[in-house]
């Protein structure tokens, strides 16, 4: 297996050792050329971790084949990202020579790019919340059951139901106050 | 996308399929008319999908660790802003370590200024001289420091020139929205007919008196097992239910009408805060309001 092939292979399966790596050598690049078009570092983060995350959703698809370096992928994806960031945010960009003729049908990307910001926004929320929470969903999610997470938390059964609920409402009530959910719900009803 | 806790309560039993037949076709019926239900019920779709995939989870997990590793610049030529940089933080430790020297005097420099031969100036206030803009510890003279309250040691001394002004009484728009809603039931409604008034303090350890009266109007002979709450003014603090105080509401049913009385002291600093009456089984919400505490 090639370099490029490895590192969609470690996103695929959350290799944290290798997603480091591509962290380590793509993440400046992006950096580089955020800055360069009017972003701040912050943006660039979130640029890089939406292109990551497109690219774990195309890989894990089984649509997917790499017709370029793993390097000119991830730069055409981030630049596509950012590009459509700035197209909201109406800001100016300079011209780089990043191949966009990978990003094969933009509209199906952004739609992609849409539900990746929206999990983004659920999971950055979901962090949020108090540990009590975050614990029981992360129980919840990792396939425990009631009875699993009442033992674990030494709750009653019952109460777990309850309390899950509860943390839910917490969760919604968070995702819902932020400003980035109407504009996320607004793209996707458009 | 404001909805009432019971439309909330309604979509959780819908989602979770604890509604009979008849309540499912009603929610549906209400649902296919109602943009926001319909809304509500997308978002918990969403976030159900997204909670049910363990290894997208995951994932945003490892990506989020990558936050805090550090990053090599791959700008071309960054030395000079690296150059600012270092000299701008250079000045500010500068300044922070002359504020710092002049603002937290030690103990043997706040014995000094508290000697005797002072006592006539003004010992009123802290002030700050502005020429140099250093704090003026206030004179204490010794006669009056033995009845000064304890103090622990590592409590700053005369630090804040205004402690009111820092009170911290901005809303909770999520509570704001709840207080004078219609959060009654089908079955049940709390009226609330003698609310907690805003209370004034002489000092912030003194107790406040916390009284709350009303009624309890039912459909029918029963009523709920009610709790109340106190939060914080903090934004997070009702989201996480981290309450302050929680008190049992003991119901009096006479001549058929079930009426409450809630009286005790509670120990709370000045600031704003949020009272929720809730259901102590079902934890539906029925009544919201809130309170101020003052230093005189």
């Amino acid at each position: 297996m090639n370099k490029s092939n490895e590192f969609i292979e470690a996103i695929v399966h959350n290799d944290r050792q290798k997603i480091q790596e591509i962290y380590a050598r793509f993440f400046p690049m992006i950096q580089g050329h955020v800055l360069d078009n009017s972003g701040s570092k912050e943006d660039a983060f979130d640029v890089f971790q939406d292109a990551l995350i497109i690219i774990f959703e195309k890989a894990r698809s089984n649509q997917f084949t790499l017709t370029s370096s793993f390097q000119t992928f991830l730069f055409s994806v981030a630049r596509f990202v950012w590009l459509n960031k700035l197209k909201k945010n109406r800001r100016e960009v300079i011209t780089s020579d990043f191949d966009e003729s990978l990003i094969d049908n933009k509209a199906e990307w952004a739609d992609m790019l849409i539900e990746e910001r929206k999990q983004r926004l659920f999971w950055s929320k979901l962090n949020v919340l108090s540990e009590e929470c975050q614990r029981l969903l992360q129980l919840s999610w990792k396939g425990k059951s009631g009875k699993e997470i009442a033992q674990a938390m030494n709750y009653s059964v019952e109460f777990v139901k309850r309390k899950r609920h509860r943390c839910k409402t917490a969760l919604i009530n968070k995702i819902q106050n932020d400003t980035a959910f109407h504009i996320v719900y607004e793209a996707i009803n458009k | 996308m404001a909805l009432s806790e019971e439309i909330l309560q309604q979509i959780e039993r819908y989602r979770l399929g604890d509604m009979s037949e008849s309540e499912i076709s009603e929610f549906e019926a209400a649902a296919s008319t109602n943009e926001e239900i319909r809304q509500q019920l997308q978002l918990h779709d969403d976030l159900d999908k997204l909670l049910a995939d363990k290894d997208k989870l995951e994932f945003l997990e490892t990506l989020d660790s990558l936050r805090d590793m550090p990053v090599t610049e791959s700008r071309k030529n960054n030395s000079l802003i690296y150059i600012l940089l270092a000299i701008l933080l250079l000045a500010l430790i500068g300044v922070a370590n002359f504020f710092l020297s002049s603002e937290k005097p030690d103990k043997e420099e706040e014995i000094l200024v508290n000697e005797p031969s002072r006592e006539n100036s003004d010992q009123s206030e802290v002030q700050f001289d502005s020429s140099s803009r250093q704090k003026i510890i206030p004179q204490v003279p010794a006669t009056q420091v033995e009845s000064l309250p304890d103090v622990d040691e590592d409590t700053p001394v005369a630090e804040d020139p205004d402690p009111i002004a820092l009170v911290d009484y901005s809303i909770n728009p999520q509570l704001e929205q709840m207080i004078g809603s219609q959060l009654r039931s089908s079955d049940f409604e709390v009226v609330v007919t003698s609310k907690q008034p805003d209370s004034q303090i002489a000092n912030s350890s003194d107790l406040i008196n916390f009284n709350l009266a009303g009624d309890v109007h039912s459909s029918d002979q029963d009523h709920p097992d009610l709790n109340l709450y106190i939060f914080s003014n903090n934004l997070t603090a009702y989201d996480n239910f981290e309450y302050l105080i929680k008190k049992a509401i003991d119901v009096d049913l006479n001549n058929e009408k079930a009426t409450f009385i809630l009286s005790f002291q509670a120990a709370l600093e000045p600031g704003l805060y949020y009272y929720v009456i809730e259901d102590a089984y079902s934890e539906r919400p029925y009544y919201v309001d809130k309170f101020a505490i003052k230093l005189n």
